[in-house]
Parts: structure tokens; sequence; C-alpha cells
């Protein structure tokens, strides 16, 4: 089911009736379960049996790993159910391209299986290790009874695509009184709107000018593929950010806090800076579950710059299963490492860098056109078609010209909400919800509801991220 | 104590929708403002627009016009003697540029002897086709008799016989029906409705996006691709409905045909060309009519400096309506005909 349908409307003001009618911690948690099943079964249904095989499993061996901690038998139930998650999703995600890949380098022909990919897979086996992980490091106790498990993995706001809610950050929420109240529908619908107006106000429009460069480079101009870069940047973000709103914002009318996904990338003064305020659930998965337990920073710097190249490839490859993403990955990878090492030979000579506005602006310039540029493979997912827009955006070629209307519009957009950002706050995003009691703020709620209705572009409801 | 503030909530709720809708509207208003329309059975096109209004058009290219008394967008200015009709769909009436742009304004300036009087009058309805424009030329002639010359504009001359041939029923005339006398025909209920469209145009952009959902879930996949069309009868059709409108016209009759065109992966510009092309332009000659195919003026424009004729930069460029640049091209290329010059 996809949250842009009358259908999802129904579906959740149908839910907050039965969690309204219905008492008990327990009771709520068990409709909320068969809610995020419903609501993952509209999507597909057969995928549902993948989703509690995995869920059932976690539980057993969550337990496993409970009962037997500081022994050799937790690490070997949490190595085999972490195995078993990269098994699951090494087969629906990425089968047809390892095999594929290792029979063309030895010269055999393969033919894709096409294995149908499960939805939100890539979301929920991540929440499935770290509830295994967080057992195993004593962040939580093993959950004795399936329900809280079951509904933590498959958790309907967060399913489709994330954001990754950690089990320590989560489960305990599920122990608490999920209590609907005034405030909580009020912040939840506000941000709700705030990401359908993301989505379907900018990021689908913007859309619209990026299909039609990407799909035929060859025919544009510099100037106007320079364009088509931008308003990918700021497509990329405005579907996901959006998304993500929407489902900290339904989250939140049930009464659940699932953190902040994103906070202004494209703010970002630096290329580890990017990650922290990019996709925050999976950077700091990655953090705690990948770069942690390989060593960190505590095993020297050469030690550290591995660990660092590591994390930021497995995370490019997280994305999808295809080569663009293994060299998106690397490259993340190589911008990170390099600012790492710069960042340790400024500290080792103690250099200090002036710390002006014209130096902070001049990096998140430079931090966002690199981020921009290595979107491009990203988008094609063709290196030659993306060596191509390069080429032509750096010669300035002749071609068409397009430069579409709504990219320098929300580029303004941004930039006015990230000079405020960084001005009052600290480069932290403003984003505050209105106070709905008094009449004013409820004139300009409606006002943002029917703009977002009147200009919403109908026609693409699929998200990016879903893909992934 | 709760029910009354419940009460004044939900009190609060309306008075601030309402206030919105207000604030929202003036937002449409300048964005995007259609007049009202007025339907009728007897006259040169279907309908026409509210006279003496204006359509503003923001949601593809930009574009302010004024209808005239007639209820077209044109000045509200008389005819200069022999002027030249030029009948279409929404290629025509051009509300995606802005009025001075279109093919007819350019072509007008061209022509115009005088800045007091038209000389090109632009006769166009969104979704005039070709099957339309043939049912209607009897009232077309009837309506405007004094044209010296007189243009058709078409997309594609891909119909099906049938259709064509239904067509050449004609419709009949009625002076009533013209954008001066019409309103006496109309009900109150029916001004008030209009009226309410063009100072609340926030109705018809919510009612357009309601039927872009709806279209949206039915996923309607209706197309002709792949349909074999029977040639013989499709040549037939056309040359009974182009012998018609010939018979029905002495002056000089142009066909004006600008085809569609798509951007390729490689950079190359495509057109989307039917078999009909050929045989279309074969019956014109054939009839006496003349035909203007712009397919290498686009072409000649796309080699020389990567001139798109269609699309804009608050939409996407090769798709969609003719922009500054095709209506350009198109007035050059009438220009030509109408002087006697070849056209590219």
């Amino acid at each position: 089911m996809s949250y842009l349908s009358i259908k999802f409307i129904v579906f959740l003001i149908v839910l907050i009736a039965a969690l309204k009618l219905t008492k008990g911690n327990n009771t709520h948690n068990i409709i909320l379960l068969i809610a995020s099943y419903i609501f993952y079964t509209l999507g597909d249904i057969k995928f549902l049996v993948l989703l509690l095989a995995v869920s059932i499993l976690m539980w057993q061996l969550g337990k496993s790993i409970g009962k037997n901690l500081h022994t050799k038998a937790a690490k070997m139930y949490l190595t085999i159910g972490v195995i078993i998650d990269i098994l699951v999703l090494g087969i629906f995600k990425y089968f047809d391209f390892f095999v594929g890949s290792f029979s063309s380098l030895l010269g055999m022909q393969y033919t894709s299986l096409n294995v149908i990919f499960p939805i939100g897979i890539s979301f929920y086996i991540f929440q499935s290790i770290s509830y295994l992980s967080d057992i195993y490091t004593e962040k939580i106790e093993a959950e004795e009874s399936a329900l809280n498990v079951l509904l933590y993995i498959g958790f309907f706001p967060q399913i489709v695509s994330g954001p990754i809610v950690k089990a320590h950050d989560f489960l305990p929420q599920l122990k608490k009184e999920h209590d609907i109240n005034w405030d909580g529908v009020s912040w939840g619908v506000q941000r709700f709107t705030l990401g359908l107006f993301k989505k379907v106000v900018i990021a689908d429009r913007l859309g619209v000018a990026v299909d039609a460069v990407y799909s035929a480079p060859a025919a544009y101009s510099g100037l106007s593929l320079f364009v088509a870069i931008l308003s990918y940047a700021l497509q990329i973000y405005y579907d996901f950010s959006g998304y993500s709103d929407m489902a900290i914002g339904v989250a939140h009318i049930l009464g659940f806090d699932l953190g902040n996904n994103f906070n202004l990338p494209y703010l970002s003064k630096n290329p580890s800076d990017f990650w922290r305020r990019w996709h925050i659930s999976l950077s700091s998965w990655f953090r705690d579950y990948v770069y942690i337990p390989l060593g960190g920073s505590n095993k020297g710097k050469v030690r550290t710059y591995l660990n660092l190249f590591i994390t930021m490839l497995l995370s490019g490859l997280w994305h999808g299963a295809s080569w663009s993403f293994v060299v998106w990955g690397f490259l993340h990878a190589f911008t990170s490492v390099i600012h790492k090492v710069f960042s340790d030979i400024k500290q080792k000579f103690n250099l200090r860098s002036k710390n002006n506005r014209i130096t902070y602006f001049a990096s998140v310039i430079a931090t966002f056109a690199v981020v921009a540029i290595l979107w491009i493979p990203f988008r094609t997912n063709d290196f030659r078609k993306a060596v191509l827009i390069i080429k032509r955006v750096f010669t300035w070629s002749a071609g068409v010209h397009y430069v579409y209307v709504y990219t320098l519009i929300f580029t303004g957009v941004l930039i006015v909400v990230e000079v405020i950002a960084a001005v009052k706050k600290n480069g932290n995003d403003i984003w505050q919800p209105l106070d709905l009691s008094k009449f004013w703020t409820k004139v300009v709620f409606c006002c943002f509801v029917i703009l977002t209705a009147l200009f919403a572009y109908i026609g693409n409801s699929a998200f990016i991220y879903a893909q992934f | 104590m709760l029910k009354k503030n419940l009460i004044s909530q939900l009190f609060q709720w309306g008075v601030a929708f309402a206030i919105a809708i207000v604030i929202t509207n003036s937002i449409v208003f300048v964005y995007n403002r259609p007049s009202g329309w007025i339907d009728r059975n007897k006259g040169a096109t279907q309908s026409i627009w509210d006279p003496n209004t204006i359509v503003i058009m923001g949601t593809e290219g930009r574009g302010v016009h004024h209808v005239d008394k007639k209820g077209y967008l044109n000045a509200n200015l008389p005819l200069e003697e022999g002027y030249c009709l030029v009948v279409g769909a929404s290629y025509t009436q051009g509300k995606e540029v802005s009025s001075g742009e279109r093919y007819t304004d350019l072509l007008n300036a061209m022509l115009c002897k005088s800045d007091d009087k038209i000389a090109v009058y632009n006769v166009s309805q969104d979704g005039y086709f070709l099957p339309d424009i043939i049912n209607g030329f009897y009232a077309i002639t009837q309506e405007f008799p004094d044209a010296g010359s007189l243009v058709i504009e078409t997309r594609s001359t891909d119909y099906a016989p049938l259709e064509i041939i239904t067509a050449t029923n004609q419709r009949g005339y009625d002076s009533m029906q013209n954008g001066e006398n019409i309103y006496n025909l109309l009900s109150y209920k029916k001004i008030m409705m209009m009226r309410v469209k063009e100072f609340f145009p926030i109705i018809t952009s919510l009612k357009s996006q309601i039927d872009i959902v709806r279209l949206n879930s039915k996923q309607i996949v209706e197309t002709e691709t792949g349909v074999e069309r029977n040639l013989d009868e499709y040549r037939t059709a056309i040359d009974l409905a182009l012998s018609l409108v010939r018979s029905e016209y002495d002056g000089k009759l142009i066909i004006l045909f600008h085809p569609t065109l798509s951007i390729e992966e490689n950079g190359d510009l495509s057109i989307i060309s039917s078999d009909t092309d050929s045989i279309f332009e074969d019956l014109c000659r054939k009839n006496d009519i003349d035909f203007i195919n712009t397919t290498n003026a686009f072409f000649n424009e796309y080699k020389r400096s990567y001139v798109v004729p269609y699309g804009f930069f608050n939409t996407t460029m090769g798709n969609g309506h003719l922009n500054v640049a095709g209506h350009q091209i198109i007035a050059d290329e009438l220009y030509k005909a109408l002087k006697g010059g070849d056209a590219e």
C-alpha cells in the first residue's frame, strides 16, 4: 500500500479508531502488528511469508543469544543470524548481480533468474541484524514474546523505505502505553503533510525534467545537463526525505518516535558531515554494526581508513545490485577517506583553517558539487552515459537548451532554508510544528494543504528508495 | 464545556479553510485562470470562450490572452479585407506563449497593413482536430464568409476512415450562436456558473487534479498502435472530405501539418511519421489544397541551433504544445506559402 492513496488514509483512520477504542499495551501491539501485515500484504502478499519467516527466526535466535550471553554460543547464534540475514538479502537482491558478474568474468553465459525483489527487504533485514546485535551487546534483552519482534521488524510506517530503526531505540517504545493524543496527531499530520509536499510537489515535478534529460543526454546542452544534475540532486533528496517525513509523521500519530533521517544534507561541510546528515538511520546503522565492530578508529590510522572505506563501499552496495552502485559507494568511500586523511594531517600539524562564513559556504558548495556529481552514475546506472553527461557538462557542449524553471524555484527555496538554518540554527533543520490551537496557524496549515493538492504532480507515486 | 470547545474549534477550522481557499485562489488567479466555456452546436467551433474575458495559462509555458467579442483569442479589432482565417486545435490557440508570439500573431504582424485591423484571425478550440474541423467546415465558412484564405492546422494525418466519413455530415450554422449573440441563449444558471469558474479558478485547478488522479487509477490503455489501417478506405474517406471542403470554400485553402517529434537517446531528432502522410499530401494536391509540411523546417532549425518546436522550460522539451520557436517556424512557413514562396 502506498502512502499516496485514499486507501491509506482510510486504513490509518480505521487503525487510529481501533487503537482509541481498545486499551492495554499488548492489545495495541497486536492491532499494530495486524495493521502492519495488512499494509505489507496490500503491497504484495507473497512476500509476507518471507517477512514472517525472517522475523520468527530472529526472535528464536535472539532468545538463544540472550540465554547464552558471554559464551561462545552467543557469538555463534549471532553469526548464524547475520549469515542467514545476509543470505536472504543476497539471494533476493544480489544473486543475479554476483552470479552474472562472475559468469561474465569467467567468460561464461548466464541467464538471469530475475529473482523477485521483496518490498522493504533491505530495510527489515538490517533491522533484524540490529535486533540480534543489540541483544549480543546487551543494549536490550531478548524478547520472550514473538509479538514485539514481529512488530519491530514489520512495523508498517517504515518497512518500505525506512528509516531503519535500531532495536534498542524501538523495542522500549513497544513496552510503553501508546497514547494517541491531539499533540501527537497534530505533530504527525504536519510532518506527514510536509513529506507529502516534498514528494508530490517538489520531487515528482523535478523528476519530469530529470527523466527527460537523462533519457537522452546526448541531445542536451552542457547547461541543460548541469541543471538536470542539480535537479536530480534535489529530486532524490526531496523524494527520500519526503518519504521519511511521512513515515516519521505516521509513526508519531501512533505514538512512536522513529528519529530523524535527514538533517539538511546539502548544508554539509565535508563528505563525513554529509553522511551524518543524509539517510542518518542507514549511516548510523553502518557505524554501529559494521564500522565499530571492524574496529572503528581504535586500531590505528591505516585500519581506520580501511574500516571507513569498507563501510562506505558496503553502504554503496546496499543501495542496489549493480556495478554503478558499487562505484558510487567506492567514490564516496574514496572522498570520505581523503577527507579523513586531510583532517588527521591538519590535526597532527596543528593546522587551523580559517573559520569564517566564506570558507564555510565554500566548503558547503564544494561538498554539494562532489555529492551532486556522484549522483550521476547513481541515476544513470550506466557508466558510459554517466561519463557522457560529465564530459558534456565540462566541455559546455551545444545541444537543446532546457533550464527547468522548477529546478530554479526549488533550488531557491532550499538555499533560503539552508541560509536560515546556518544562521539561526547552527546548520540544523529548521522545521518546527505549528501550534494548531491558534487560528492563524490553522489558516497557514490549510493554505499549505490546498497548495499541496493544487501543485502536486500526479502520475508518479513510486518512491526512489523503495527500489533499494 | 468540552462540547463548546469542540464546536469552537470546528468553527475555527471552517473559517480558516475558507480564508485559505481565498488566499490560494488569488495565487491560482495569476498562475492559471481559464475563462468560462460556452458550448454550441451550430458555430465555427463547438465551443467558444466567454467573450471579453482574460485567459491565463501557467501550467505549460506562460501566456496571458484576451478573448474577443466572438469568443476567440484575438484582439478586438476589425478584420482586414481578405483576411486569413486559421482554424485549429490548442496548437493554434497557443495559450502557452504570450499574446504576440503565437504563429497567427506573428503572421498577422507580417501581413497586416495597419495597426488597427487584423489580417490573420485565430479560430481555435482545445482538442479541435481535423475531423471536427471537417464537420464544422460549412459553419466556419458561414461565420467567417469574407476570409480571403483559410488555414487548417493539424498535427496528424492518421485518422480512422469512418471518423472522417462521419465528419463529412456537416453540422449547420446559426448566427444566434455567435459570440456577440450567444448570451441571449444562455440561462442565468449557466452564466452564474461561468462567472464562478472565472472568479474561482481554484475550482478548475482542483477538478483537473482530481481528474488526473481518476485517470491514473483507471490506467486506461487506449492506443491505436498496431491497428492495421486500410489505406484504400483511408484514401477514399480523406478524398471525400477534402473535395467537400474544397467545394465549400473558393479562396486559398492551406492545410498546415506540423508533425510530432521525439528527441532520441543519441541526440537526433526524429519525426513520428505515418504511412498516411504521403497519401494525405497527394490528396491535398489533387483537391487543389496547399499542403505545408513543417518537417524539414523543424529538422533544419534543430540542425542549425538545437531548437525544438515543442516544449517549455516548465514542462519538457520536445513534447506538448508549440513553444515560441515552434510558432516562429510555422509563421515563417505560412508566410512563404501565402506569399507564394517555397516552404522548406
